[in-house]
């Protein structure tokens, strides 16, 4: 069930040459369009870096009444409509809540599954440059009483 | 598209390399993940695991970059990846990638994550085809 009370987020993002390089590094890549060509080719999963731009996953948790601390991350996927991002880019995402439900299990935890997706364009262009999925999971400790 | 370059049924499998602590700290640095039961041995088994783990984030992105290195970063057309156990730190975990489907224009492929028998992470790629032996030369 969605209500319109949920909220949404707005997302700022760079695809800058110095954290293009660092995020292959770390993810041990090799190809040269990731590591040495003058306009780098961001990794698939470039935007795992949100946190740098002043992106704060705690505060969406926060936000949908999520405990942090019993939040799993199920899933990521990533559709990428008019290639990979590449250096240079800016862009803008939005992001809001696709489904939430909750479950009762049969021992009273709350299984609280949230689907979120976040469709970022290129400020520039006004093309879409990615579309990201991101499926989270609470489980409570003891159902509400 | 020709049919050696991707038959339905076709595997290639890869090690990702031990996934150490610097490893794991070096991730954190560029994604900003700074969640301590990553690095924090003695605060994950305070919280009942068995150990610190990788961030679900590093795993996929390994996925991601094997699967884009393969078919070149351009290919690539959608990737997802569902996180089905922790990767503990200190393990050599093994990527394999599956050709599930071809179409005109995409290959669909089934990846898997695994330590040993145990699935770490599951996921899927879209790559478009592209003309040559590179590919198949690659597949196992």
């Amino acid at each position: 069930m969605i209500d319109h009370e949920q909220p949404t987020w707005t997302i700022a993002l760079d695809v800058e040459h110095g954290k293009c390089r660092e995020m292959a590094a770390a993810l041990h890549a090799s190809d040269p369009a990731y590591t040495t060509e003058a306009a780098l080719t961001a990794v698939p999963t470039y935007t795992a870096a949100l946190n740098h731009w002043g992106f704060s996953g705690a505060d969406v948790l926060r936000e949908l009444g999520l405990d942090i601390k019993r939040v799993l991350h199920a899933s990521e996927e990533f559709d990428y409509p008019n290639g990979p991002l590449t250096e240079g880019q800016k862009l803008v995402g939005d992001m809001r809540v696709v489904s939430r439900d909750s479950v009762t299990k049969p021992d009273g935890r709350i299984t609280t599954t949230v689907v979120l997706r976040t469709d970022f364009h290129d400020q520039r262009s006004g093309k879409a440059a990615l579309v990201v999925n991101r499926t989270i999971i609470e489980r409570t400790r003891v159902a509400a009483s | 598209m020709t049919t050696s370059q991707a038959e339905s049924g076709a595997t290639y499998t890869a090690s990702l390399g031990v996934i150490d602590l610097p490893a794991i700290v070096r991730y954190a640095g560029a994604s900003g993940d700074f969640n301590p039961m990553h690095y924090d041995r003695d605060l994950a088994q305070e919280m009942g695991f068995d150990t610190n783990f990788a961030q679900g984030m590093f795993t996929a992105g390994l996925m991601s970059v094997v699967v884009a290195e393969r078919h070149t970063p351009e290919a690539l057309l959608g990737f997802g990846v569902k996180f089905v156990s922790p990767l503990w730190c200190g393990e050599t975990p093994t990527f394999s990638e599956t050709v599930t489907d071809t179409e005109p224009g995409t290959i669909e492929l089934a990846l898997e994550v695994r330590v040993g028998d145990r699935v770490v992470a599951s996921g899927w790629a879209r790559v478009k085809p592209r003309n040559g032996p590179a590919v198949a030369a690659a597949v196992k």
